[in-house]
């Protein structure tokens, strides 16, 4: 349908809009005219009612007030003038019916308020009838409307030809008029159209009429014009055109025969390039291959040589060809690393690797370089970083070794930190890594050279520190083959970092997590971090955060002090301090003295992070004050194994190295002597154990209610309570417990008679383990008693050395053994024993057994003399033993001669085991 | 013993007869004093009501005198009036004037507006100026009163004597006197 009107003439839309137009305007007209005509009518009506009825109702007034109905009626009646008027009716003050007229049929009124009221064909109207100011009834006329409709109808009909009418005279107005309008636009039209189809510029149009339309006349001549003379033009340019084309063709042609010429000469060089570049990588692999052996040779002569039996002079100058021969190696194996790259036959292997372990060794490879320049290096992989990544740990390795010993090469002071961290882009794991050092720094200018080839910041730095100069360049390579990009950002004089992340796949550990802890037992820990360099402290508290462990962090001993005080006035107290050894001001060492010296810290745990090579901190590497020791670099699993007591994992069980504490087993040890006491801890530790000891019996059962323990060691006889008590106690404590428990307690004893050992026996007590404590002895005890097989076992072996006898006085093998319970400290341990043994023990003792024997105390006597027996039992003074051993036994008066006897004999034996005894502890031998 | 067992027996029937007449006529008299007391006093106040209607409908000479009268003075003359009935005009106003109602004799009535009177005799005294003249005698209108009350078939209506209405000044509205019989002097009625 609006196909058809948009296609239809111009002349017919308009007499069509035309048309509408005044349609739509005379209706419009009608009926609101129509409507006010009907509403002025009704209006008319009504009040012409109101007229009617006001002026009856005045009248009739009389008739109400002197109830003359007739009469009434008879006023009502002169109603009949109006033919419209179907009824009235009057009504009294009470609202009763008075008198009526009606015209037609009667219906029952009723009386209303006063106004109008409309009903179906008719109007009613209600009066009120007074008679000065007071109602005195109500007078009601009916009219009927009918009237209105039929002039209403009346009217529209008349309307609807008068429509009819003008709209055909403004029809055929508009015809007229339109064609004035749409004659001029159809031939323009018409002209367009012929000059589209027959494509004939030459025609034009008239330019008569309406200003518009010979307007655009005007103007389509004009664009005809133009038309016309561009056609020419053009038609000019054509001809030019074609004979251009055809000189440039000529050109072309020429071109095309000269670069086929030159295509033909360059893939030529194409081919013999590749087959060079074949030809040189054959070299390279060959070459590697014909290099290495007569290097082998050169080294492995060196070293032969060098344990030939050579002079000073001699071995320096094998020394000298050992380590130019180490240069020349690294310096073939940059080279061939380099070539390799270029000719493009490096390839990556990936594998699943720790990327944590790679970054940890490689700080421990250049920690010793770094502390002995006194450059502090520390590494973190940060949380976050999976345990398994699949990549290429050789050439990982190798980028970050050579990043790091760059750092640690180019660094006089300050620090190197080594970082791994990781993010998530793109659904693929970034792992970036950063090597940061405070050391010379890099020129900006240089910046963009030290990956050149063979370059180094200058000729200078290359005499100073060394070095082919190509590692970054192969480093800056690797990384672009692993898929990043090696950046770097550095000031001159004041440090570098270089940058580069890599893309990798995460493995999935087979193990699950090696670091596993339980919730509580994190939040049972509440550390401080006390170390002045800045960097350590963050890399410590991240490990700590990521654990969940409460930590805070001091940089000094003063301010840790000071912070340790405040928590424990807070009721928050550190539990665990990790102190860094190397400090200005307090060490860490003396920064333990003071917090053990403390009684408001009694019972914190002291963890010491000291580098091995800390000449120090290794005079003080066996102080008992210390309770873990961690080496340098750090290691994040040997920080996690001291803070959660683990043990390692199987098949990495290190014997005794200085810093691994493991605890799979807790045991509490009873034992009043000070001696055995230090002796018996030192082999639980070096066992892996964690101890608690108490002086006596009481003291143990307490402990006992208090915790639960692995295996308790028992002294049997004690002041205040003995073993044997203890034992019953805690044997009728432990039966009161909802869930069975036993715990095995071991008796130590000198005694080894039988009857004492049933004695031990029957009051409870699982096995005994004769003093003085052997290694194999303890050994075999804890094996059995803590079903640790293996581990345990290799962890207690040690060779036992054997040494001459020194003399029949003092046994050496038994301080040997005491030795070997610690191969690091052990010296330190037996000097511990000799101290505590010849100047607190053995006098206090001597001096008792004397005050004893003058009062005739025998029972006194026997027992002073038992304790002596185990102490001495431990140094090695067997004559010792032997007579402490008699002298024990002898409890009656009758031996009094042979008592005193024995008591002088020891005293002698003492004096002459004194000797030997101090002989030993000054002489370095031992 | 019901009345109706008393009636059953002869001797007792005689006797309830008389007791019964008794009865009855004494119910009578109870009644009927009282209703004819009331009815008497209704009637009068349908006139009270007419009365004050008239006034309604008429309009006394503005003579100077009048003009200063606050009081529509309404004289009730001869006996024989329900002075209570009265009451009602209490309040009520003739144009401004409120109307006071004042019984006395005829020879004493004063400052009269109305006067209703209930005998004949004194028509002569009243035919003054400015007075409507009501009475219920027959012949009052024909005799100069101006308006007369009758009843016809327990219907209230009246006579006006136009003649007696223009001497007295008393201009009575085509309203009333369409409601009206009227009467001219001499008493022939048109």
């Amino acid at each position: 349908m609006s196909n058809r009107f948009q296609q239809m003439t111009i002349r017919k839309k308009l007499g069509w809009f035309s048309g509408l137009i005044v349609s739509i305007s005379l209706m419009l007209a009608s009926v609101m005219w129509m409507l006010i005509e009907s509403v002025e009518e009704s209006e008319k009506l009504e009040s012409m009612l109101e007229i009617q009825a006001r002026m009856l109702a005045s009248n009739i007034a009389s008739t109400l007030v002197f109830s003359d109905q007739q009469t009434a009626q008879e006023d009502l009646a002169s109603l009949n003038v109006d033919q419209n008027i179907l009824g009235a009716v009057l009504f009294d003050a009470d609202g009763n019916f008075f008198a009526q007229y009606s015209a037609g049929n009667t219906a029952t009124e009723k009386l209303q308020h006063e106004g109008f009221y409309t009903e179906a064909d008719a109007i009613l109207y209600y009066h009120n009838v007074t008679l000065s100011g007071s109602r005195v009834g109500t007078l009601m006329i009916r009219k009927s409307t009918r009237f209105l409709h039929d002039d209403m109808l009346n009217r529209g009909l008349i309307g609807l030809a008068i429509f009819t009418v003008v709209l055909l005279f403004a029809l055929f107005l508009s015809r007229l008029i339109s064609r004035t309008i749409s004659a001029p636009v159809q031939r323009l039209a018409q002209v367009m159209g012929e000059v589209r189809i027959r494509g004939d510029f030459s025609l034009r149009v008239d330019e008569v009429g309406d200003e518009e339309l010979a307007e655009m006349g005007r103007s389509f001549n004009a664009m005809l014009d133009e038309i016309d003379r561009r056609e020419r033009s053009l038609a000019g340019y054509r001809d030019e055109l074609e004979v251009k084309v055809e000189e440039r063709t000529g050109e072309l042609e020429q071109t095309k025969a000269l670069l086929e010429v030159q295509n033909l000469a360059l893939s030529e060089a194409l081919e013999s390039s590749k087959s060079a570049n074949k030809a040189k990588s054959q070299f390279l692999a060959n070459m590697s291959h014909e290099i290495r052996t007569p290097m082998n040779g050169v080294f492995g002569m060196a070293e032969l040589l060098m344990e030939s039996g050579l002079n000073q002079r001699q071995l320096r100058m094998a020394e000298t060809i050992k380590k130019s021969g180490d240069n020349l190696l690294e310096i073939i194996n940059d080279i061939l690393d380099f070539s390799k790259i270029e000719a493009g036959k490096m390839d990556l292997h990936l594998m699943a690797c720790n990327v944590r372990d790679i970054l940890e060794d490689i700080a421990e490879l250049y920690f010793g370089r770094a502390n002995s320049k006194g450059v502090e290096l520390s590494c973190i992989a940060r949380n976050g970083v999976p345990e398994l990544v699949m990549l290429d740990p050789v050439r990982l390795t190798q980028v970050l070794g050579n990043l790091a010993g760059n750092a640690v090469k180019f660094t006089e002071q300050g620090e190197v930190v080594l970082q791994a961290e990781v993010e998530q882009r793109n659904g693929r794991l970034l792992l970036s890594f950063e090597v940061r050092d405070t050391g010379i720094g890099i020129a900006s200018e240089q910046l963009e050279h030290i990956f050149t080839s063979f370059a180094q910041s200058d000729a200078s730095t290359t005499r100073r520190f060394g070095g082919t100069g190509l590692g970054l360049t192969i480093s800056r390579d690797l990384i672009q083959l692993m898929g990043g990009e090696l950046k770097v950002e550095s000031r001159l004089g004041e440090g570098s970092v270089f940058h580069f992340a890599i893309a990798v796949d995460e493995v999935e550990a087979k193990n699950g997590q090696l670091l596993e802890y339980s919730q509580d037992e994190a939040a049972s820990i509440h550390a401080l971090v006390v170390d002045d360099r800045e960097v350590n402290c963050e890399i410590i508290k991240h490990h700590l955060d990521g654990w969940d462990i409460k930590n805070k962090v001091s940089h000094d001993g003063h301010s840790a002090l000071k912070r340790m005080h405040e928590a424990v006035n807070r009721g928050e107290p550190f539990n665990l301090v990790i102190l860094d050894m190397n400090m200005p001001g307090m060490n860490g060492l003396e920064l333990a003295d003071h917090i053990v010296a403390d009684q408001q810290f009694a019972g914190v745990r002291l963890m010491l992070v000291s580098s091995v090579a800390d000449l120090e901190a290794e005079k003080h590497i066996c102080d008992s004050r210390i309770q873990y020791r961690l080496s340098k670099p750090l290691r994040r699993a040997d920080l996690f194994r001291s803070l959660f007591n683990r043990s390692q994992s199987e098949g990495e069980w290190k014997v005794a190295t200085t810093n691994i504490t493991f605890a799979f087993g807790r045991i509490l040890l009873v034992e009043d002597n000070a001696v055995n006491q230090l002796v018996a801890q030192q082999v639980l530790k070096r066992a892996g154990l964690s101890v608690d000891t108490v002086d006596n019996g009481e003291k143990a059962v307490a402990a006992v209610r208090d915790g639960k323990y692995d295996l308790i060691l028992m002294d049997c006889q004690m002041p205040v309570m003995d073993g044997l008590e203890a034992t019953a106690r805690i044997r009728a404590y432990e039966s009161t417990l909802p869930e069975p428990q036993h715990t095995p307690i071991i008796a130590m004893t000198a005694n080894v008679q039988q009857e004492d050992r049933e004695r031990c026996m029957d009051s409870g007590m699982d096995d005994f383990l004769p003093k003085p404590f052997t290694l194999a002895s303890i050994k075999k005890v804890l094996t059995h008693w803590l079903n640790e097989t293996d581990k345990l076992a290799e962890a207690l072996n040690v060779e036992v050395a054997h040494r001459e006898d020194y003399g029949t006085h003092v046994d050496m093998r038994v301080l040997e053994e005491i030795r070997a319970i610690d191969p690091e400290c052990g010296s330190e341990l037996v000097s511990s024993v000799l101290e505590i043994y010849l100047h607190q023990s053995m006098p206090q003792l001597l001096r008792d057994i004397h005050s004893a024997l003058t009062r005739n105390d025998i029972a006194e006597v026997a027992k002073i003399a038992h304790s002596m027996k185990s102490g001495s039992a431990n140094v090695g003074a067997i004559q010792l033993v032997e007579f402490c051993s008699e002298l024990q036994l002898l409890k009656t008066s009758d031996h009094m001669e042979r008592i005193r006897e024995l008591v002088s004999l020891i005293e002698q034996e003492a004096e002459i085991v004194n000797k030997q005894l101090m002989n030993l502890i000054k002489g370095a031998d031992v | 013993m019901t009345l109706y067992q008393l009636r059953k027996q002869p001797h007792n029937r005689k006797r309830l007869r008389s007791i019964s007449q008794l009865f009855m006529l004494l119910l009578l008299l109870g009644v009927w004093s009282p209703l004819h007391a009331s009815d008497a006093f209704k009637a009068e106040q349908l006139k009270v009501a007419f009365i004050y209607h008239f006034t309604q409908f008429i309009n006394w000479p503005e003579d100077d005198q009048t003009h200063a009268k606050k009081v529509f003075q309404v004289c009730l003359s001869g006996k024989g009036h329900e002075l209570e009935a009265w009451g009602n005009m209490k309040g009520k106003k003739v144009g401004e004037r409120s109307i006071q109602t004042a019984a006395c004799s005829i020879s004493r009535c004063r400052e009269c507006d109305l006067v209703f009177t209930t005998s004949s005799a004194a028509i002569k005294a009243l035919k003054k100026r400015g007075v409507l003249t009501i009475s219920e005698q027959p012949g009052f209108a024909a005799a100069g009163g101006v308006i007369e009350l009758y009843t016809v078939k327990d219907r209230l209506r009246f006579r006006i004597n136009v003649d007696a209405a223009e001497r007295a000044g008393l201009i009575i509205s085509s309203r009333l006197l369409k409601l009206a019989d009227i009467v001219h002097d001499g008493g022939k009625p048109t």
